[in-house]
């Protein structure tokens, strides 16, 4: 006999997660859930940004990895709002993690929350965490073709990163068509070139002071 | 391996939504392209989940959806196996829309119709 049922999977997730984001509103916190590959150079990003902005608002960070602590180190050099969250075998942050993570921030002092998530484009965008954008971060090294074989991360996103532009010169990476498949799959996306290690971050760190209202 | 994430949330589910005095026997979920469910993954999570659990041996059923896509020519929706389909109309900008579903659709549990003979 069948039991009709429509329920969402992630429900639970789902339900912690709004929690989260009503913490994170209240406390007045901009939050973005910065997604990308391993190596595509989440956490030069966000040192390169702390460098950059780091006077003008203060951020906090919610890293996750599935070993070490080796990314909060780098962080904590710039800030000491950080918390690593190891994930052992999990492949990605859940709302619950994140939910613990925050029990260690004093979310009153932030203006801006970035919660790295495990190196991976695939697991974490169906994850909810309470955030308030969901922003993807490619890389020129990755191949011009992570839009049309990762297009969960490109639809869900509220912006895009190009990361590692000063690599353009040397790799094979056609510009035309990883554009072009991020505008089929998501044709309202925003996308910024960036180079986080050489300091071109301009658009993304006033990207995120408007969204901080900073 | 996000399958057996998704396989341990489903047990909180499953179990807040059968019946305390039926039978479980079968499971089925919906998963749009988007999830990017590799069903033979999914079928091991499963396994893997359930096992010493008060759920184990429960079968599990994935309906996997077809791309829908979405002409902003015509305004036609339509079903595809490919994410890059152009439309009829010869558009080539369809979209994907409403493809990242994932529900839990179905519980199957034990026909109490032989008990009454």
């Amino acid at each position: 006999m069948d039991i009709p049922v429509v329920e969402n999977v992630l429900k639970l997730n789902d339900e912690v997660a709004s929690i989260n984001r009503k913490t994170l509103t209240q406390a007045g916190v901009y939050t973005v859930d910065l997604i990308g590959s391993p190596g595509s150079g989440k956490t030069s990003l966000l040192e390169a940004t702390f460098k950059q902005i780091g006077q003008k608002a203060r951020i906090g960070v919610l890293v996750g990895d599935l070993t070490t602590a080796r990314d909060a180190t780098r962080i904590s050099k710039w800030c000491p709002d950080v918390v690593q969250i190891n994930t052992g075998k999990g492949c990605h942050l859940d709302a619950n993690q994140v939910r613990q993570g925050l029990d260690r921030l004093k979310l009153e002092e932030l203006d801006i929350l970035v919660i790295e998530n495990v190196g991976n484009l695939i697991c974490p965008v169906g994850f909810d965490l309470g955030q308030n954008s969901k922003v993807g971060l490619f890389s020129i090294a990755e191949g011009d073709d992570k839009p049309a074989k990762h297009p969960y991360i490109v639809q869900e996103a509220e912006l895009l990163l190009l990361n590692k532009m000063d690599l353009l010169p040397h790799v094979t990476f056609d510009m035309d068509i990883f554009k072009e498949d991020i505008t089929r799959i998501n044709p309202t996306v925003k996308l910024l070139e960036v180079c986080a290690t050489n300091g071109w971050i301009n658009e993304w760190c006033d990207w995120l002071l408007a969204k901080a209202g900073k | 391996m996000h399958e057996f994430s998704l396989a341990t949330s489903l047990l909180d589910l499953v179990r807040a939504n059968c019946p305390d005095d039926e039978v479980l026997e079968s499971i089925t979920i919906e998963a749009g392209p988007m999830r990017g469910i590799e069903p033979q993954a999914m079928q091991w999570a499963w396994e893997a989940a359930t096992n010493d659990t008060d759920l184990h041996g429960v079968k599990f059923e994935l309906i996997q959806q077809p791309w829908t896509l979405h002409c902003p020519d015509c305004q036609t929706t339509f079903e595809a196996d490919d994410m890059f389909t152009d439309c009829d109309c010869g558009c080539s900008r369809t979209s994907p829309v409403d493809c990242d579903n994932l529900r839990l659709v179905r519980l199957t549990v034990k026909d109490h119709a032989n008990e009454l003979v």
